[in-house]
């Protein structure tokens, strides 16, 4: 009796810790899993947020020059105006959009050197709504905007220019037409 | 147990080495994300910071053989490199649209270093006016005009300092221009004054000297350059006046008019108001003195009855004008205890007085109208001998007073110089006739 009572508390101690031992590696694996997994997603967030914002950080528009053109749409349309952008940063910028006094140009004019600056498909020349224009470091990009005739810019009153990018940066200037 | 209780242990153990090494891998990872964030942070705010070090100041510009010499100064304390020029025709509305970039050959100054020769590659033409734009590697930019302050009015101010001065005297013409703009501008330098009509209106005569400085070269936003002028205003009467109307006061500047006046005034001496228009004669009462034959005397006290010269100094303060004195010119002479009607004016200017000499009535040498002889030069002081025969008695030509008409007369006796001319430029000339009456003696005959 001693012995067969002795063999079957031995049994159920063997199938109790076989089953704890199968439980706890289920549940460890399947936590170590999980966390990892989360942690691999925290990293990849945190990852993309600090690039975007290192690359926001380091991204950087100059408004080299604005030249309101009296004829460049028609003989003294007085409605365009020629924008000239240097990326003065590191990283490549997109521009997106373009703002006269807080009205969001539609119409732009590209010459035929300027479609390499251009994701457009296919590269627009001449009037397009075309925009974005993409700009490496270093380099300069000449946009024209056009305001829908007749409008044209105010003279001798100045006109405020707004450049956003893809990263949502943006940079303004103000100019005064002739 | 012991061993069941290990095995369990070590799987624990296990699960917590990874736990464990996943967060320290996390964290880590996590820490250098943040350190490159903290880099490009850095970094972003020493560009920015160099951006706002990045000073110049534009010190000339010139276009010797039609190309730009640009000089820069780096007042800041980072070098700069400039990477482009942009240029616009602003000569007229039609040349706006021309449009142009360039990039510097000589293009790097250091910290406090000066940096000429900018532009030598840009050919341009010198008569032109152009809106030149400087660009830095970090994006600064500097703009100024070249030859042309006429893309927007200019504060400029046209003032006259006195603006009310006496004939023949000069007042500072002073045009003051601001740069109110937002670029800099070059070669600042005024139009010519306008010597006649409509430029220049007024009854008064006003000529103007060259302008002083002749030109400014630079004028950066906010700084003010100032010309001067002087101008020498003549008038006929008091009142006249002169008035610049400038419609373009810069050189190849914006239409934009300017005016001031100078008005001709009198001059004040105490409540007196003389004619300054005509000039003024005054006379020196300290070298007054009388002779009688016997040497000149300064007595206030003299003996009636007695050929007498009087003498002193006459002065014109007409600053341009010579008067011309008439032989009309007489001495007016009045004894104060007797009546009025008894004074004769026979005193008549002398030649050559002497203090011993005999008394000559002067006259005129000759032709072409035998008077006007006897000058004084503007500014200058002529001693004027004016006397007579018998001072005090009662011969025609002298003092006879009433009630005693034959004995002569004693007494406080007066005298006023009566003088009689003409400011002009030559004894026959038609010049403005000027009569003066000068209060000239006050002498006790006995």
């Amino acid at each position: 009796m001693r012995r067969i009572g002795s063999s079957h508390r031995g049994l159920s101690t063997i199938v109790t810790a076989g089953i704890m031992l199968s439980a706890v590696a289920v549940l460890g694996s399947a936590v170590v899993t999980w966390s990892s997994g989360n942690l691999k997603s925290f990293e990849t967030a945190l990852s993309n947020t600090a690039v975007a914002n290192t690359n926001k950080i380091t991204e950087s528009v100059s408004i080299e020059n604005i030249a309101f053109c009296s004829s460049c749409g028609h003989s003294n349309s007085q409605n365009v105006t020629n924008v000239t952008l240097t990326n003065t940063g590191t990283v490549s910028v997109k521009i997106t959009q373009i703002q006269l006094n807080s009205t969001t140009i539609t119409s732009y004019y590209y010459s035929k050197s300027s479609p390499s600056f251009t994701s457009c498909s296919p590269p627009p020349s001449g009037s397009s709504t075309c925009l974005p224009a993409i700009i490496s470091p270093k380099q300069s990009y000449t946009v024209s905007i056009g305001l829908n005739s007749p409008t044209k810019w105010g003279s001798q009153k100045p006109d405020t220019i707004t450049i956003t990018t893809a990263r949502g940066s943006t940079f303004t200037t103000q100019a005064t037409p002739p | 147990m012991k061993s069941r209780r290990a095995l369990s242990t070590v799987v624990g153990a296990v699960f917590a080495i990874i736990a464990l090494t996943s967060t320290v891998t996390y964290v880590s990872y996590s820490m250098g994300i943040l350190d490159n964030y903290n880099q490009s942070v850095l970094t972003k705010n020493q560009q920015l910071s160099d951006v706002n070090k990045e000073r110049f100041q534009i010190s000339s510009v010139t276009v010797p053989n039609n190309k730009f010499n640009i000089t820069v100064v780096n007042t800041g304390s980072v070098p700069i490199n400039f990477t482009k020029i942009w240029l616009q025709n602003t000569t007229t509305a039609a040349t706006r649209d021309w449009v142009r970039s360039y990039v510097p050959t000589h293009n790097f100054v250091a910290p406090g270093g000066i940096l000429t020769n900018i532009g030598q590659s840009i050919n341009v033409i010198s008569a032109n006016s152009y809106n030149v734009k400087l660009v830095t590697s970090r994006g600064n930019t500097q703009q100024f005009v070249m030859n042309s302050p006429s893309a927007a009015p200019l504060n400029i101010q046209l003032l006259a300092f006195p603006p009310s001065v006496s004939s023949g005297f000069n007042s500072q013409l002073t045009m003051i221009v601001t740069n109110n703009g937002s670029s800099t501008l070059t070669n600042i330098l005024p139009n010519d004054l306008p010597t006649t009509s409509p430029g220049l209106q007024g009854s008064a005569t006003c000529v103007a000297s060259s302008v002083s400085p002749s030109k400014y070269d630079t004028l950066a936003p906010g700084s003010t350059a100032i010309f001067t002028w002087s101008v020498t205003a003549t008038g006929n009467y008091d009142g006249d006046s002169c008035t610049y109307i400038l419609t373009t006061p810069l050189k190849n500047g914006y239409a934009q008019t300017v005016q001031t006046k100078i008005t001709v005034s009198k001059i004040t001496f105490s409540d007196t108001l003389l004619a300054a228009n005509t000039g003024v004669l005054t006379i020196d009462y300290t070298s007054w003195k009388y002779t009688q034959g016997s040497g000149w005397k300064t007595f206030w006290s003299m003996p009636h009855a007695t050929g007498t010269a009087f003498a002193l100094n006459l002065t014109n303060n007409d600053p341009t004008k010579t008067f011309y004195i008439s032989n009309k010119t007489a001495l007016a002479i009045a004894l104060s205890n007797s009546n009025a009607n008894g004074a004769k004016t026979a005193a008549y200017i002398l030649y050559n007085a002497t203090s011993t000499g005999a008394f000559t009535k002067y006259t005129c040498p000759g032709s072409p109208n035998y008077d006007y002889c006897v000058a004084i030069p503007p500014h200058k002081s002529f001693v004027i001998s004016i006397g007579g025969d018998n001072i005090g008695t009662g011969a025609s030509n002298s003092l006879q007073p009433t009630p005693n008409p034959t004995g002569g007369g004693t007494g406080p006796c007066t005298a006023f110089l009566l003088l009689y001319g003409k400011f002009d430029t030559s004894p026959n000339g038609n010049g403005a006739f000027y009569a003066q009456n000068v209060p000239f003696i006050a002498v006790f005959l006995t």
